[in-house]
């Protein structure tokens, strides 16, 4: 009879182990598994795009200015049929070609840097925290809904720009 | 007696400090203790590595001791008096290297020919380059020197000279990267290069 309560009391002791240990791994394997991320927050509020943004909006505004004044010269040349006309209006065609140029190079090579930037960074930051999936999220219609405690777009966006600044 | 007793102590004295005056130039700290423990070392500071596009670029700034020590051969004294007029300079070691080992100059990395791309690394690439100091002044880079090695290493190592920063102040490389096409890199090298 003592054998018999002894044997029950250890197989019981052996069970709750299992089942605590069992709970514990199924929390941890839970925990946070699939995240999500605001896009357009991200990309915004990353320092790569506000530098770029500073930088490449100067050289636009520049090559902007120069064009505006080519095309007051041009409006103040009356005699349409003269060399001078022809040779600003040339110019006038060039700097307007030059500036659609910048800013097509400008928005392409912004989004492209910044979202491989990023790429690296947001995978870095998964397989740091043991992450199985990031989504992303644009407001237009990818995810419908999603729990703001699975939201940690603020944790990569911190983690990037540390990165970004060069800070290992 | 007293009197010749006055002068002896008096002579013996002027003699004494005199000795002493004498000495004081060999009783400088011993700079070849310095240099060991840079030495030590491995003469490097804290690096940065920045992985981008599969290349991984790393900053390291380098002690001005570590190169003046080439040139004066082992003299000490030498080096650090150089060191010292030269204290205002800066030198960053920054290495490029692909994650496969390959050649970074080849035509499918650079988008130029493998002798337009050597020559950018050599001559061009510096206007890429600017440090930001801790007192916020920016500081273009003054010189660059591509070390080359025929693809004997898998890396492609470039030294970039800075001038007029402050000796106490930390730096930030900013590397606005125009033949990788990798956009603005930057390494925050906020650890003086070992203090002497």
């Amino acid at each position: 009879m003592n054998k018999f309560n002894r044997l029950t009391l250890i197989n019981t002791l052996l069970l709750l182990v299992l089942i605590v240990f069992g709970a514990f791994y199924l929390i941890d394997n839970s925990k946070q598994e699939v995240v999500y991320v605001d896009n357009i927050k991200l990309f915004n509020d990353f320092n790569m795009t506000k530098n770029i943004r500073t930088i490449e909006e100067a050289k636009i505004n520049a090559q902007q200015r120069q064009l505006d004044s080519l095309v007051i010269l041009l409006k103040r040349i009356e005699n349409i049929e003269s060399d001078v006309y022809k040779n600003t209006q040339k110019l006038v065609i060039n700097k307007n070609e030059d500036l659609q140029d910048l800013q097509e190079n400008y928005l392409q090579n912004l989004s492209s840097n910044v979202w491989n930037r990023l790429n690296s960074y947001i995978k870095e930051y998964a397989k740091n925290n043991r992450l199985k999936i990031v989504l992303g999220t644009n407001g237009n219609g990818n995810i419908m809904f999603a729990q703001k405690s699975i939201d940690i777009t603020n944790q990569i966006l911190e983690f990037s720009n540390l990165k970004y600044e060069g800070n290992n | 007696m007293g009197l010749i007793n006055k002068q002896t102590f008096y002579i013996v004295l002027i003699i004494t400090l005199f000795m002493s005056c004498n000495n004081s130039e060999k009783i400088n700290p011993q700079p070849e203790y310095k240099f060991f423990n840079l030495q030590q070392q491995g003469w490097k500071s804290r690096q940065i590595t920045q992985f981008v596009n599969d290349i991984n670029y790393t900053a390291t700034e380098v002690p001005l001791q570590y190169y003046i020590l080439k040139s004066t051969k082992g003299d000490y004294h030498k080096t650090d008096s150089i060191s010292k007029v030269n204290s205002k300079e800066r030198i960053v070691e920054l290495e490029f290297q692909h994650v496969n080992q390959t050649d970074l100059l080849l035509k499918d990395y650079t988008n130029k020919t493998y002798e337009d791309a050597v020559e950018y690394m050599a001559f061009s690439i510096k206007k890429d380059f600017t440090v930001v100091t801790s007192s916020n002044d920016t500081i273009k880079c003054s010189g660059v020197n591509f070390e080359r090695n025929f693809k004997v290493a898998p890396f492609k190592r470039l030294l970039l000279y800075f001038n007029n920063i402050n000796p106490n102040d930390n730096i930030k490389l900013i590397y606005q990267d125009q033949l990788f096409g990798n956009g603005i890199i930057k390494f925050n090298l906020n650890e003086t290069p070992l203090k002497l």
